[in-house]
């Protein structure tokens, strides 16, 4: 029993002399929902095309569903739903003529086929559009067809390169609910995004920047990898130098405090500054002692939740 | 193969087809109006013949003849021989286009009576070959009558209207006569508006799903490569049947067309032909980046295709460094079955080589399709 659903070893795609994905290594394990982050071009689309089996890596293996998709592409295929960033669903053909075309090239009989495609209109919500012509469907269905599609064979591994790019939030939330739902029932999930709220989501996530993976892990081991620890927040009613004054003392006097970031002033009496600690819980009740010792009233401190937005700023700029 | 899959792909393929206006316009229209077009504007300019010459009398007046034939830009001597038959024979054959025969007798009826004959066969299917080696020859005979006159009045100073050569030419028909030129460039029209139709809808047929992205999705399924392929081949095979359906009526209704031969035949081997430039458009298609691209492809055949099929000048008389392209344009196979076919009433087995040379171009453009079209992005 591998552990793995995709496990790529180096694997690298260049274009002339452009490394659109640098000896990657990812790891994702069956049945988790892997967030693939990075900005536009850092090589989100190749990875997840190499992966499906429709675009010869360079050099470098990938595994996916137990077989190498450098070697044998065409294995890997009815095992995955790819569902492509740019809609390639057949616009001249109705929804449910589409959905039964690709029913079709999964081998999928007939009889199982129509129960498939009322089951997945219904879950999609199109049930009542099946009969529309594609090309008259608005952007939000557009994506709703295509991850259908993807799913009527029941793959084993969906690989979404953004699926949710250019839908409005509430059908963002119901296609997370929808992924959250298929990843109960076993199904592993590679999914490329660029909104970081969506990203909460999932189990584990990958930081890409121009080809190489930059940070992997829960959201919140991204979040403390961001700033190498936990972050805290102090406001005090004192001027900067003052805060420094302290601040510098507090740095010196507690280990597992790091370091002293983005001070400033509000205003005249105010001071705020970031904090970097090993542990935040462990830090804030000493700090109060400290304060408390040197006489200092009215501050206040507090645990700074670091947005996946700063994370992935952070990762991706280096 | 699988046949649900390749059942999946002839039927989207149908459907894709039969709800584009445009194209369901083109497939009824185009062969009516193309047909038309090409039918009325072709009947262009007419060199290098190729005739055989068989010189019985080998006279000092006869090789005159020769020499003559030898000179004209019409026609091109493309080997002497000996005897009347053998020369029909050669024309029968379809070898040349003509034959030049000079009896035993003339430099003796020419001294004694001051009159001779040319004997012309020529091949009657062509009948604007025909007509123009006739008239060549007429105008050597003209000439050199005028020119034996004048030598004649000069050495012996004898009143001249009395000492008139005359040389006549006799022409004799291999084939049945009553060819209006219609009938005779119609097989290349045929030819030429089947190859345009199915080239042009089947070259946009692979690009296109490239070019709107739909080939993405097909490449990450499992349908097979060559499943792709077939679906979209033999969904083209029945818009081609009707293509060329329509283009046989409008050549038998429309042009009054004469058909020697059997309508199957004709039929059967226009579905051949149609299959194989389908098949070339395809592959056009798969090769190709973009739709521009596959439809420019399309278009730069078609000038090889009218020049050196045999359409318009006879291939035999193409200078040696070009002789091989006709080979390697279907077109130039499916004339001469063609012309065989409507104009001389041969049945298949007397174009086998034909239809053996047309099945090699689909077989291999099938062939060379299903091996570029690769399932992959890159």
């Amino acid at each position: 029993m591998v552990e793995y659903a995709i496990e790529t070893k180096n694997l690298t795609k260049k274009f002339g002399d452009f490394t659109a994905v640098d000896n990657l290594n990812l790891k994702i394990r069956k049945g988790e929902i892997f967030g693939y982050l990075g900005p536009n071009g850092s090589g989100k689309t190749t990875t997840t095309r190499m992966l499906a089996g429709i675009l010869t890596p360079t050099s470098g293996t990938a595994i996916v569903a137990d077989i190498d998709v450098t070697l044998n592409p065409e294995a890997v295929k009815p095992k995955i739903g790819y569902m492509p960033q740019k809609f390639g669903l057949y616009r001249d053909l109705t929804v449910y003529e589409n959905l039964d075309f690709y029913g079709s090239i999964q081998s999928i009989p007939k009889q199982k086929r129509k129960e498939k495609i009322e089951e997945l209109l219904d879950i999609v919500k199109l049930a009542d559009f099946e009969d529309r012509l594609v090309g008259n469907l608005s952007g939000g269905m557009e994506n709703r067809l295509s991850l259908a599609t993807t799913l009527i064979h029941d793959p084993e591994i969906l690989l979404l390169d953004e699926p949710t790019a250019g839908i409005d939030p509430p059908l963002r939330k119901a296609f997370w609910g929808l992924f959250s739902e298929l990843n109960k029932k076993g199904t592993t999930i590679l999914v490329t995004t660029h909104y970081m709220d969506e990203s909460e989501y999932c189990d584990r996530l990958g930081m890409l920047s121009r080809g190489k993976l930059v940070g992997v892990g829960t959201p919140n081991e991204i979040r403390r990898k961001t700033y190498g620890g936990d972050v805290i927040e102090i406001h005090i009613p004192e001027s900067v130098k003052f805060m420094e004054e302290v601040l510098n003392d507090i740095v010196e006097k507690y280990d597992e405090v790091f370091s002293i970031f983005n001070l400033r002033k509000i205003n005249e009496k105010e001071t705020i500054a970031n904090l970097i600690v090993d542990n935040a819980d462990l830090v804030i009740p000493r700090l109060y002692r400290f304060f408390e010792d040197n006489k200092i009233t009215n501050f206040s401190t507090k645990k700074v939740l670091v947005s996946l937005e700063d994370a992935f700023i952070k990762f991706t700029e280096e | 193969m699988e046949w649900i899959r390749l059942k999946a792909v002839i039927i989207k393929e149908f459907k894709q087809f039969t709800r584009d206006r445009r194209t369901l316009g083109l497939i009824i229209v185009q062969p009516i109006l193309m047909m038309t077009i090409f039918g009325i504007a072709f009947g262009g300019e007419i060199r290098h013949l190729p005739v055989v010459v068989s010189n019985m009398d080998k006279s000092i007046y006869s090789w005159r003849v020769t020499h003559k034939i030898e000179q004209s830009e019409i026609l091109d001597v493309v080997s002497y021989l000996d005897g009347y038959e053998n020369a029909k024979e050669l024309v029968k054959k379809g070898e040349v286009r003509g034959a030049i025969v000079i009896p035993k007798t003339f430099a003796e009826t020419l001294t004694n009576e001051k009159k001779a004959k040319i004997i012309v066969i020529t091949d009657g299917s062509y009948p604007t070959f025909s007509e123009m080696i006739i008239g060549e020859v007429q105008k050597i005979a003209a000439e050199i009558s005028e020119e034996l006159t004048k030598e004649l009045a000069s050495s012996t100073s004898i009143s001249v209207s009395s000492n008139n050569v005359q040389i006549k030419t006799y022409s004799i028909v291999a084939y049945g006569a009553n060819l209006r030129n219609i009938d005779f460039t119609t097989p290349g029209v045929m030819g030429l508006v089947i190859q345009m139709l199915t080239m042009i809808l089947t070259g946009i047929s692979v690009v296109r799903e490239k070019e709107v992205g739909t080939i993405e999705n097909i490449v990450a399924s499992p349908l097979q490569g060559v499943e792709f392929i077939f679906g979209k081949i033999i969904t083209y095979l029945v818009v081609a049947i009707v293509i060329t359906t329509n283009v046989i009526c409008v050549a038998i209704f429309g042009f009054g067309v004469v058909v020697r031969g059997s309508l199957l035949d004709v039929f059967l081997v226009s579905i051949l032909f149609a299959l194989g430039t389908m098949c070339l458009g395809i592959l056009f298609s798969t090769v190709s980046r973009n739709q521009l691209q596959a439809v420019q492809t399309t278009i730069i055949t078609f000038l090889p295709s009218i020049l050196f099929s045999g359409f318009f000048f006879p291939v035999e008389s193409f200078p040696r460094i070009i002789s091989w392209l006709p080979y390697f344009i279907p077109l130039y196979y499916y004339i001469e079955a063609m012309r065989g076919i409507m104009l001389k009433g041969w049945g298949l087995a007397q174009v086998t080589n034909q239809l053996i040379a047309l099945s090699i171009f689909t077989g291999g453009s099938v062939l060379l399709t299903t091996r570029v079209f690769a399932k992959k992005l890159d």
